[in-house]
């Protein structure tokens, strides 16, 4: 046996004995990070709860008022507060309410929605009877889930509804 | 649902309400200011209705008397306890308005001897909406009650222009949001809960 024999024999050796020195150093590491791993999953739903994607609905309305015409801003902020005065403004900053399209002319709009809200806007908005110092009755017609069809709902409306 | 709700209580109308009425389904109307006993304004059909508001039993008495030939429904808005648990029990009754007047008088007996009669409680929307927030408390306290205990609760318009009258979409989910009654109950009452009170007084929609 010459002197590099020995030498390869030793390392050989050596690497063999290191052998359960490394499997039990990676199991250590790996029960490590799974407790980790636990702790952090388990934090996460206690400090955020999950939301999910907030969709929205378009209701299409009507409205019935007398004297001057009113304004697409006077009617959101009316509809605004009203939805502050019945459900509190952490609701209504969930619910977000907006007119996204209003024709005076024929007093018919389009109002957005978070879907959550659909049914608390549909119930306040029938509750509205003044805005602005003018009598108002506001009536939903129909909700939808797209604004195209929102809009198409709107021109499809009968004229009787005007009164 | 169209042409299928009634409004048991309405205090004047005019040709616009009435067509404005119809386009949110509704097939009839009781009126408490209408010359004939029964008519029609475009498609609606017009009841006539007598609203009595008592301090007295024997005024409510004297009041009653051969009102069923004039009025086919007749409301009372009780003032004292005398006239109320007359009101509960008398057959020519045919709902007991809750308003603010009467509302300390509606207590759990009148409840109790309403649901013995099967006697309505009538809530007053427009009188509703202008109440404060303790009234409303009260309001919903009964109304909780008279839930509980199988008295059926009308919801009424009680309205005298256009911007009061009901939109059934609305006033359901509304009324399911302030007293955390289902709104099919709420569906159903002003519909085939008004209609039942109509058929009982001999009245064909």
């Amino acid at each position: 046996m010459n002197i590099y024999e020995a030498i390869s024999m030793i390392s050989l050796g050596l690497s063999l004995a290191l052998i359960p020195l490394i499997i039990l150093v990676w199991k250590r590491i790996n029960r490590v990070h799974r407790l980790l791993g636990v702790a952090l999953k388990l934090k996460e739903p206690q400090a955020l709860e999950k939301i999910g994607r907030i969709r929205k609905r378009y209701i299409v309305f009507s409205v019935v008022s007398e004297g001057k015409p009113l304004t697409r801003k006077a009617i959101e902020e009316g509809i605004r507060r009203a939805f502050k005065e019945l459900y509190g403004e952490t609701i209504l900053v969930r619910a977000d309410p907006q007119i996204v399209y209003y024709e005076p002319s024929v007093k018919r709009g389009v109002i957005r929605v978070a879907h959550l809200y659909k049914d608390q806007m549909i119930a306040l908005l029938g509750s509205i009877k003044n805005i602005d110092d003018t009598k108002v009755l506001i009536i939903p017609v129909k909700t939808t889930g797209t604004i195209k069809k929102a809009r198409k709902i709107l021109y499809m409306m009968r004229r009787e509804l005007q009164i | 649902m169209k042409g299928e709700f009634i409004d048991l209580c309405i205090e004047k109308i005019d040709e616009p309400m009435a067509k404005l009425l119809v386009l949110m389904g509704y097939k009839a109307a009781a009126v408490l200011e209408y010359e004939e006993k029964t008519g029609r304004i475009d498609k609606l059909f017009i009841i006539r209705c007598k609203l009595l508001r008592s301090r007295k039993e024997s005024s409510l008495r004297k009041a009653l008397r051969g009102i069923k030939g004039e009025y086919p429904i007749v409301l009372v808005e009780p003032m004292d306890i005398q006239s109320a648990r007359f009101a509960g029990r008398d057959s020519r009754i045919d709902g007991i308005l809750i308003g603010e007047a009467s509302l300390r008088v509606i207590d759990r007996a009148q409840i109790s001897l309403m649901k013995q009669y099967s006697k309505p409680l009538i809530l007053p929307m427009k009188i509703f909406y202008n109440m404060d927030s303790r009234r409303k408390a009260m309001v919903y306290r009964r109304i909780a009650y008279a839930y509980d205990r199988g008295v059926n609760i009308i919801p009424v318009s009680y309205a005298s222009e256009i911007y009061d009258i009901l939109i059934p979409q609305s006033i359901t989910k509304l009324l399911e949001h302030y007293f955390g009654i289902n709104n099919r109950y709420w569906l159903y009452m002003l519909t085939s809960g008004v209609g039942e009170i109509l058929v009982k007084n001999g009245v064909r929609v």
